[in-house]
């Protein structure tokens, strides 16, 4: 490929064929001879022209071949009569040898994805071809800017270029014959099947009782309400599936909520389902917390929300852990005013009892649905009514569908049944007519509308590629290499600061940048991170961290080098960087390096754990040799002898406790993350994550005192 | 020889050139070799032709001239010509006609004009006047649509060059009112009309207007119209000109033995049918001689019972009939021919619904005779243009007789254009302009096997009764040369209510009749309507019949095979159909599943990220799904439950209650599909499905065509209709209150709670702010007040009683005001 590129681009009839001919994908053009151009198309058909009809002048030592181009126009745009228009008017010389084609598209074909913008670059000559449109500033700045750029040489050079294509796609070295990948794949099968079975579990909700009672009363599981309000056949990305796990002395499956994200009439939305199932769909403190996670979400990629309430309010016997804290229930409804009046809308469907303080979620939402005889909404149901104050009254007339559709007005949508709830709530979303506040998203600028490539290598090879002993190293790229679009990754710096992996990469045609890590993380690694992130907040890139870290290196020596201070400065980038992040745990995630690497308290936009991560302040080992220490200090000072049995003991019971602790069932049962994912699932999940968090406007990342 | 060249290839030849020729014979009179001679007869011909052609056109002086020209070169134009016999060899040319008949019957149709046909009205609708506009299309003459207000969009308006419309949606204000078709005709200049079949098109009266007004009527002259419209006028037309007829007696006698007497002279079985009866009530068959006594006395009482009248008539009673019709073409000039017979036995409703030609097990002498006897009757009544002459055939005796002659363009015309190559059309117009017929009997020969079926909007297990609706799909299988689709509908049009609920004529045709008949049914299983019930399935199973296959039709076809030919009533999921059902059912599933991908426009962006796949995080998305199976035609519905999952793989897997279980795949792209085909693959085997879904009587219609398979399955919608009762329950409520607080002076509770303390007695005095009562609630002592001065009329409370939000407390009267209250009460 390399000896195609020529140092030079090649006479321009091809240039004047190749515009005209856009619409077809790939072509070789060479000259042979000195007048003549020749252009075969990849199907093998053969173009010629004239050297003489160049309309551009003729230049020396222009070489006989020119780059493969992918020219990835799309949807046949209407050419004719533009090329010749676009060679005799709109052809800029620049003093350096550049030209650049201003081509004019007109026509109903022409929509957003024409506006991908392709270049051919060269050493010396360069040729852009710009579907111009109004929005040509968005991609490049404004047009003086281009023109710098382009003199500058700093071209910008997108899967075009013979040089270009095939250079940045990552090998894959994996042996799936090996004994090591065989042992590694059954392992992680294992790990995955146990996953799938946990989620199983959850996915029937509450005990058998209950869901017979709830489906006497014509009503769905949250699930599968969740399942009618979204668009047919479309995804949900449901988080935090396995929340509350152990975690109480009564089962709570998924916390006694199902929260997500899926798109309603190709808007996407949070949806927020108590599952009344579950302790009456009564609040745990997790089931706060989760609630809350789910508001966060909605208020930091700007989705409207849609809560399924089903909830007899506060779970009384816990109310010191649900009530009076300041991420406790009271702000779920400090959310609800605060996303309602940042235009984010509020959707509540009242599908069965909403009681006391869940009463507040209807009547703070900007509209509401109430269904006929399950729908109840009240501060206080009968039994308090009459303690309180003595009067009897049903819960029908207390808060029914009727008397808040009717007479409070606490609810706007009087509901026949359940689907029909769900039906007005669907129409609901399609009313939100979101049309500015959409447009202002990342969305624009990065959906490349493309046709997405595939990994080249399987997703399930992942299976086979992580090692089961976690102190054994992987080529993270290897992981990298199954997520990104064609395998493709420009690793930036690659030669710096190795055991940092960072680049940029497409997944699903979104544009990201990956950190990725290889080891620990010495302070070159640091600053090569805090380097990267700055790059792509200074370019709105949503950033994606791979987290397999022990930690940042220790010892004279990199203390000596400051890696406090290198470290300081990737946390200070990664917790001010304005641009999506989502972090996902594919291996350990050990102290500091669990800061700098976006763990859950740098707010990442999702936070995901694969079966087999592990995350705590510090390895189990070493917490015990640690610990073990301390302690038989301790012990020597008072003159007792520690027995090296005793010793023992007290290090396994540390181990096993950091064990326990470390597990990802642990952390995703206490909502440290959005979830555990089956690896081969990551490339989806990433990709329905970006696009969910690519609706909001991109900021500007400003950054506070780097030590230098 | 470039002469005979000339003259052979260009029929269009003009009178000059033609003069020219006959010219060049005079000068050069030593030529006079057979292929010479061939080319002056056929310009001779040709010439004839012309002559004729300008009497009928009233230009007399270009006949005299051509007859003239014609008498000079020696050729005898009164009498036959010396080289008829080579004439009649001379190809593309008709039999050399009798001149002076020619003259004189135009000169009695009083035709004074001077053109041939250029624009064609057409008095008709659907797929009978797109066919006609087709071919004059073809033949460059320019057409006029007509229409009623029903059909303002349909393909026929479409199609014309021009279109007017002529009323309201009732055809006997639109298509059947003769006085707007003339005025539509008299508006666009048209100087024909085509009257199609039905509606005007066996109206006298009508013909006769339109050749009144000037405009030639494409079809046989009103005499013949009339004649052949009564029937038993017309039976006796043809008994004396030696036609057969069904032998019988019609006349007044009704003695008993006089009637056994004809029934001898006609020969059992006879048939005895009232005379003014119908429908087939009150016949009688009489196989033996021994019961004819008997069964006249039975068949006289029914009749005096359900007629009032006790005359019957006797008739040969034929066992088994069939209906064989054949086609008959007559021009201007006295020419008649056959163009073969059409077998037209199976009916239904006595409506054909499928016709095929040549008839088939018949003998070519049969062919030859019935083919004769039909150009008697044709030039019996003097008919000139296309006609048709039904035969009943007898099948155990093999004879025929005359039933009646229809005196237009029949519907199954297209067999015979099929089988002889011809476009009967085509020569309506041109026997229309005078010309003559442009084969000659000889000439017109059979080739294949063709078939017509009617593709019909009924309802078959309803005893066919017509339909109508929205064609919500439409896709007749692709055109050939075998196969022809003569349609006036097209996807989205709405068969009316107003009109023949035919949707399309499907005709094929094949080498012989079992070609034909494969083709037939092949095309039957291509041909896709839905949101109308069709008799598509009947078709299809008729063409498959073993005694179909085999040629064995009569006209109680279908009435005999009744059982194997009808859909039985609410049939079951009986066990050789399940299973394809039940896989159709788990196709539309699947389809269904993934139709509100293929709706989106983005194919590629993050939204077809969220809407491609129905990703679950860790398990697979699946729901259930009850659909029911309308079963064939609309009888039975049976509902099946189902369960959906989506394979991470992008396939589908459908389980069903009853424990069948199906994994579809998509065998290319899910994305890559476009409109209503699908490639899919179900349990390893790969066909191609077409899947259609609207919206129909409140539920979602799916229809399914895989290979010879058509299924249709509805999923209903939810209503959501609100209960009235419930909201006039609470509605009374509300009024409840709201009319308590509009009555002044009345004391309600604001809130619900426990009386503590009666502050009022009944009859006190109040004062407006006087404490009344004092209660408890949320744990707190509320004070009810005097709203009025007055006096306490009523205290509807006791101290410790719970009382009700909006409950009543007191009613006080208003004390000062009493003269206000009084002025009232006056």
């Amino acid at each position: 490929m390399a000896q195609l590129w020529s140092k030079s681009l090649p006479k321009s009839p091809l240039l004047n064929w190749f515009v005209r001919k856009q619409s077809c994908c790939c072509f070789i053009a060479k000259r042979i001879s000195p007048n003549r151009d020749e252009v075969s198309l990849g199907e093998g058909s053969i173009a010629s022209t004239d050297v003489e009809l160049n309309p551009l002048p003729k230049r020396e030592g222009l070489a006989p071949l020119i780059d493969q181009y992918a020219a990835q126009q799309s949807c046949g745009l209407p050419t004719h009569g533009i090329a010749s228009q676009a060679c005799s008017h709109d052809i800029i010389e620049s003093s350096k040898g550049l030209y650049l084609f201003k081509q004019r598209l007109t026509g109903r074909n022409v929509s957003s994805s024409s506006l991908r913008p392709t270049f051919i670059a060269g050493h010396h000559h360069a040729i852009k071809i710009e579907n111009g449109f109004a929005s040509e500033k968005k991609h490049f700045g404004s047009p003086a800017n281009v023109e710098r750029r382009w003199r500058g040489h700093n071209m910008h050079v997108r899967r075009i270029s013979s040089v270009y294509e095939g250079l940045n796609v990552l090998k894959s070295s994996v042996d799936t014959k090996s004994e090591g990948y065989v042992a590694n794949h059954e392992a992680m099968e294992g790990l995955v099947a146990e996953l799938r079975q946990k989620i199983q579990k959850v996915c029937k909700g509450g005990s058998a009782k209950a869901v017979n009672m709830l489906k006497s009363r014509k009503k769905f599981l949250p699930r599968e309400r969740i399942n009618h309000l979204l668009d047919q056949g479309s995804s949900f990305l449901e988080l935090s599936q396995l929340a509350g796990e152990d975690l109480y002395e009564e089962p709570t499956p998924s916390g006694g909520i199902i929260t997500g994200i899926g798109m309603i009439h190709k808007r996407l939305c949070v949806l927020v389902a108590n599952d009344p199932t579950v302790k009456g769909g009564t609040y745990f403190p997790i089931t706060v917390k989760k609630h809350l996670r789910a508001q966060e979400i909605a208020a930091q990629c700007n989705l409207p929300c849609i809560y399924f309430v089903d909830s007899g309010g506060a779970n009384l016997p816990r109310q010191a852990e649900v009530f009076p804290d300041k991420d406790h229930f009271g702000r779920i409804f400090y959310n609800q005013a605060l996303m309602s009046e940042s235009g984010i809308p509020q959707i509540a469907l009242v599908l069965g009892s909403c009681t006391a303080g869940g009463a507040y979620v209807p009547a703070m939402a900007d509209e509401s649905v109430i269904v006929k005889e399950n729908g109840t909404v009240f501060l206080a149901g009968p039994p308090l009514v009459k303690a309180a104050t003595g009067e009897i009254v049903s819960a029908e007339d207390l808060g029914g569908a009727a008397l808040h559709c009717k007479v409070s007005g606490v609810t706007d949508h009087f509901a026949n049944d359940e689907l029909h709830a769900l039906a007005i709530g669907r129409k609901i979303v399609s009313n939100l007519h979101l049309a500015g506040a959409l447009r202002k998203g990342f969305k624009d600028l990065t959906a490349c509308h493309v046709e997405v490539k595939d990994p080249l290598y399987s997703a399930d090879e992942i299976y086979g590629i992580i090692p089961t002993d976690q102190r054994q190293s992987y080529d993270i790229r290897s992981i990298i290499a199954r997520i990104t679009d064609g395998s493709e990754f420009d690793e930036f710096k690659k030669l710096y600061g190795t055991t940092l992996v960072t680049g940029f990469a497409q997944i699903f045609g979104q544009q990201v940048g990956i950190l990725g890590n290889n080891g620990v993380l010495f302070p070159e690694s640091a600053l090569k991170g805090a380097h990267f992130i700055e790059l792509c907040a200074q370019r709105h890139i949503p950033l994606i961290f791979l987290q397999n870290i022990t930690g940042f290196m220790v010892g004279s020596r990199a203390e000596a080098s400051g890696i406090a201070k290198a470290g300081a400065k990737m946390v200070m980038a990664v917790a001010c960087a304005k641009v999506p992040k989502i972090t996902v745990v594919v291996g350990g995630s050990y102290g500091a390096g669990n800061y700098a690497m976006c763990g859950r308290s740098y707010s990442p936009n999702f936070l995901f754990f694969w079966p087999n991560a592990s995350i705590s302040v510090m390895g189990g080992s070493q917490a015990a040799g640690v610990l073990a220490q301390v302690e038989r200090t301790s012990l020597h000072r008072q003159g007792i002898l520690w027995s090296p049995e005793d010793e023992e003991k007290f290090k396994a019971n540390v181990t096993r406790k950091y064990e326990q602790e470390g597990s990802p069932y642990y952390a995703t049962a206490r909502l440290w993350d959005d979830g555990v994912i089956d690896p081969v699932d990551t490339r989806h999940i990433l990709g329905l994550c970006l696009s969910a968090s690519l609706q909001k406007a991109p900021e500007l990342s400003r950054y506070g005192v780097f030590r230098m | 020889m470039s002469l005979v060249f000339f003259v052979r290839r260009n029929r269009a030849t003009s009178y000059g050139r033609l003069t020219h020729l006959l010219s060049h014979r005079r000068s050069s009179p030593g030529h006079h070799d057979l292929l010479l001679l061939r080319t002056y007869a056929a310009a001779a011909a040709r010439l004839h032709n012309w002559a004729d052609a300008a009497t009928v056109q009233g230009r007399r002086h270009a006949a005299i001239a051509s007859i003239n020209v014609l008498g000079e070169f020696g050729f005898d134009p009164a009498v036959s010509i010396p080289s008829r016999f080579l004439l009649s060899q001379v190809q593309n040319l008709g039999p050399f006609p009798s001149l002076s008949r020619g003259v004189s019957s135009s000169a009695s149709a009083g035709i004074e004009r001077g053109q041939p046909i250029r624009k064609i009205l057409i008095a008709n609708r659907g797929e009978i006047a797109c066919r006609v506009i087709r071919t004059a299309k073809r033949l460059g003459v320019k057409t006029v649509a007509v229409y009623s207000e029903a059909d303002k969009d349909a393909l026929h308006v479409r199609s014309a060059d021009e279109a007017v419309c002529i009323g309201p949606p009732p055809a006997q204000l639109s298509y059947l009112s003769a006085q707007a078709i003339l005025a539509a005709a008299h508006r666009t200049g048209a100087d024909a009309v085509h009257p199609g079949y039905g509606f005007l098109s066996e109206n006298a009266k009508f013909a006769e207007l339109c050749v009144d007004n000037g405009i030639s009527f494409i079809g046989p002259p009103a005499s013949a119209i009339h004649w052949m419209g009564d029937k038993s006028a017309s039976k006796k037309l043809m008994s004396s000109a030696g036609v057969p007829v069904v032998p019988g007696y019609h006349g007044e006698d009704q003695n008993a033995e006089f009637l056994k007497s004809e029934a001898s002279k006609i020969g059992y079985p006879i048939l005895i049918k009232p005379t003014l009866g119908g429908g087939g009530k009150g016949m009688k068959i009489v196989e033996d001689e021994r019961d004819f006594l008997e069964c006249l006395k039975s068949a006289q009482r029914e009749a005096l019972t359900s007629f009032g009248d006790n005359r019957v008539l006797i008739e040969k009673y034929i066992a088994r009939p069939r209906h064989v019709e054949v086609q008959v073409f007559a021009d201007k000039h006295g020419n008649v021919v056959h163009l073969f017979e059409r077998d037209c036995s199976v009916q239904r409703r006595h409506q054909k619904i499928i016709e095929e030609a040549p008839a088939p097990l018949l003998l070519g002498a049969f062919r030859a005779s019935i083919g004769e006897a039909a150009v008697d009757a044709t030039k019996a009544v003097g008919y000139e243009s296309a006609g048709t002459v039904e035969f009943i055939v007898d099948t155990i005796s093999g004879e025929f007789y005359f039933m009646e002659m229809n005196t237009r363009l029949q519907v199954e015309h297209p067999v015979t254009e099929m089988v002889t190559g011809q476009d009967l059309v085509e020569w309506q117009i041109n026997v229309a302009n005078g010309e003559l017929l442009p084969l000659t009997q000889a000439q017109i020969t059979l080739s294949g096997h063709a078939f017509e079926a009617r593709i019909y909007a009924e309802n078959v297990p309803r005893g066919f009764l017509p339909a109508a609706g929205v064609l919500h799909h439409y896709r007749p299988p692709s055109v050939s040369s075998m196969v022809r689709i003569e349609t006036g509908v097209e996807k989205g049009d709405l068969v009316s209510v107003h009109y023949d609920p035919m949707i399309a004529k499907l005709v094929v045709w094949g080498q012989d009749r079992t070609s034909a008949l494969r083709k037939l049914h092949n095309c039957l299983s291509e041909f896709q309507v839905a949101g109308v019930p069709t008799n598509i399935e009947f078709l299809k199973k008729l063409s498959t019949h073993a005694s179909f296959v085999a040629g064995e039709v009569e006209t109680n076809f279908i009435e005999h095979f009744k059982e194997q030919l009808l859909p039985t009533e609410n049939v079951g999921l009986f066990k050789p159909l399940q299973n394809e059902v039940l896989q159709s059912a788990a196709l539309v599933a699947a389809v269904n599943s993934l139709k509100q991908y293929c709706m989106t426009s983005d194919k590629v962006g993050p939204d077809a990220l969220w809407l491609s796949s129905a990703f679950r995080v860790n398990h697979q998305h699946s729901q259930t799904m009850d659909i029911q199976w309308t079963g064939e035609e609309n009888t039975a519905k049976n509902s099946l439950s189902l369960e959906i999952t989506h394979k991470k793989s992008g396939g589908y897997d459908v389980k069903f209650q009853t424990g069948e279980h199906f994994e579809i795949m998509s065998n290319n792209d899910w994305h890559a599909q476009n409109g209503a085909n699908y490639n899919l693959d179900i349990d390893g085997l790969s066909s191609n499905v077409d899947f259609v879904s609207y919206v129909q009587d409140s539920s979602i219609q799916f229809q399914i065509w895989r290979g010879d398979i058509h299924h249709q399955f509805a999923l209903p919608l939810q209503t959501f209709e609100s209960s009235d009762n419930d909201d006039q329950n609470t509605d009374a409520k509300t009024h409840d209150k709201i009319n308590f607080e509009t009555k002044a002076g009345v004391v309600i509770a604001p809130m619900a709670g426990l009386v503590v303390k009666v502050l009022a007695e009944r009859g006190k005095l109040v004062n407006k702010g006087d404490a009344l009562l004092v209660m408890e609630a949320m744990k707190m002592e509320h004070v009810v007040r005097a709203p009025i001065t007055g006096v306490v009329q009523s205290a509807n409370v006791l101290v410790g009683q719970q009382i009700k939000d909006g409950a009543v407390l007191f009613n006080i009267k208003e004390d000062s005001e009493d003269g206000a209250d009084n002025l009232e009460n006056a």
